[in-house]
């Protein structure tokens, strides 16, 4: 089976140990994010994941030629067109079929409107899907992404989210990103760097096509969980306290409207129903 | 390894810089050949190429490092050090990339000027003046020292980011070696000593025996030596850099 896997990676630069014995394991089908605040060291272990930089001690095992990795600062050669640029990077990757594989990309990452303009005509926006395209280029099973989604608007990025999602089935995708709210709308795992380590490495769905999300309810009473545990599409229901509980409901599924009237048909009332969301701000917290 | 040199080309001429400097390369060999008048065919009356090869010799130890510099001082300024690891490149494969793309662009600039010796030869009055192989001679010396300003270029980028201090950093480095050895070789502390080394280990020593059409097997280790030696260095820095 498809996996990356790091192990015991160090890393400093003069006193400042950036990266302390990390351990990691990556597997086909996830899109993992990495998150981090600013200088926690994300986009070290990213180029060292991708090959890019070697780690002072720890080992990564995997095949470079089968990494795409697009960095954050997302080099071009700006004298170069669109699909000159593509082409090149083909040649250089001995992609086969380029013209093919070329067509292909532009239209999926949205290209085909400045594919005959140079580089350093194109906007933020622009740049960073043919950054993207020319990862994706080479079809590589393991997908390196540090902070794709700088410089896109709103459309742009659920138009990224799609594609990324589309190929995550055969990948490894691993991406990083300062927007928590990105890493919960994408990723099905999230891992937490925190001081040179992974501090959390947490599952946020349990696979792609058997995702789950979670309602938080509080009612002014204890009420029986099977009442709201036979609701279609609720897959679990755990009680906390002070008559709230945590309910775990399949992606794609909204049963809110059944446990409403549930609840109200039982005599109870709402006090609050939220969707869970901030689990990943009291990690990074 | 041919699409790295098809890109280094493509560059150059997307450059208008790189193009500027080759004009103006072409505007000071025909001023310095042809008009003035202390240095010019003219004056002196000699239908010799010699003139052309010293004069070329010392003009390209200030065009060679405007291209060869910007071939890797580029590479920093887009940030294109990360795409070229990440399309797994090799550092030995790139700076030999560089380096054949710059010799591309030196042949093709003593292409350029060579239009100098053809005119030289038909000026003659006594055409055997001419001597064909010691022209080839001389324009095969001339590529060899061209060669050693491309690998001192490239190995002083691969230390220095900044392209103004790189290219300002080769251009006397080079006049160093081309020169300076030969200028330090006739202080008196080394006279009658060290003199004869110092001056054998500068490119300028060599690049007068070439102007002769004199090719001596010291000068094609000294030249393969120094470009090679360079072109190593810089590959080994860049390989030991992190991005």
């Amino acid at each position: 089976m498809l996996a990356l896997e790091a192990a015991h990676i160090t890393k400093s630069f003069g006193p400042v140990d950036v990266l302390v014995d990390v351990d990691l394991t990556l597997r086909k089908g996830e899109i993992v994010g990495l998150l981090g605040r600013n200088g926690a060291g994300k986009s070290t272990l990213l180029k060292i994941l991708a090959g890019i930089n070697a780690p002072d001690q720890g080992t990564v095992n995997y095949n470079k030629n089968t990494i795409g990795y697009m960095s954050e600062r997302n080099p071009l050669y700006p004298y170069m067109y669109v699909r000159e640029y593509l082409q090149w990077v083909g040649n250089m990757k001995s992609v086969p079929d380029i013209s093919l594989r070329i067509k292909w990309i532009i239209k999926h990452v949205g290209l085909e409107a400045v594919q005959n303009k140079k580089i350093n005509q194109l906007s933020k926006g622009y740049r960073q899907r043919l950054g993207l395209a020319a990862t994706l280029l080479p079809d590589p099973e393991i997908i390196i992404l540090d902070e794709p989604i700088n410089g896109l608007d709103p459309i742009q990025i659920e138009e990224y989210r799609a594609l990324i999602r589309s190929m995550a089935h055969n990948k490894i995708i691993l991406l990083s990103s300062h927007l928590m709210q990105e890493i919960e709308a994408l990723c099905d795992r999230v891992l937490l760097l925190k001081d040179g380590v992974i501090s959390e490495d947490t599952m946020l769905r349990t696979n792609r096509t058997g995702s789950v999300y979670q309602l938080e309810l509080q009612l002014d009473k204890s009420i029986r969980i099977d009442l709201l545990a036979n609701i279609d599409g609720i897959e679990k229901v755990e009680p906390t306290n002070n008559h709230r509980y945590i309910i775990s409901i399949k992606e794609g599924v909204d049963p809110r409207s059944q446990i409403f009237d549930a609840i109200v048909d039982n005599k109870f009332r709402i006090l609050e129903m939220t969707h869970i969301k901030s689990s990943l701000s009291q990690l990074f917290n | 390894m041919y699409h790295l040199i098809i890109k280094e080309i493509k560059e150059f001429w997307s450059n208008i810089f790189g193009v500027f400097s080759l004009a103006i390369l072409i505007l000071i060999s025909f001023l310095f050949l042809w008009i003035f008048p202390d240095s010019a065919y003219t004056t002196y009356g000699l239908a010799e190429t010699d003139l052309y090869f010293q004069f070329m010799a010392y003009l390209l130890l200030f065009v060679v490092p405007v291209f060869a510099v910007g071939f890797l001082s580029n590479e920093y300024k887009y940030g294109t050090e990360e795409l070229l690891r990440a399309l797994s490149v090799n550092w030995k494969k790139l700076i030999g990339a560089k380096f054949i793309a710059a010799m591309i662009i030196l042949i093709f600039i003593i292409f350029l000027t060579s239009v100098n010796i053809y005119v030289v030869n038909d000026l003659a009055l006594n055409t055997q003046v001419f001597s064909f192989q010691k022209t080839v001679v001389s324009v095969f010396g001339l590529i060899g020292i061209g060669a050693c300003y491309i690998g001192i270029s490239l190995m002083i980028t691969s230390f220095i980011t900044q392209t103004t201090a790189s290219y300002i950093t080769s251009v006397f480095v080079c006049f160093m070696l081309y020169s300076g050895l030969n200028l330090i070789s006739g202080l008196p502390i080394f006279e009658g000593g060290f003199d004869f080394w110092i001056d054998r280990f500068s490119l300028s020593y060599h690049s007068e025996q070439i102007s002769r059409g004199i090719l001596r097997l010291s000068t094609i280790i000294y030249i393969l030596g120094l470009t090679f030696w360079s072109l190593s260095l810089a590959a080994h820095r860049l390989n030991s850099k992190e991005v």
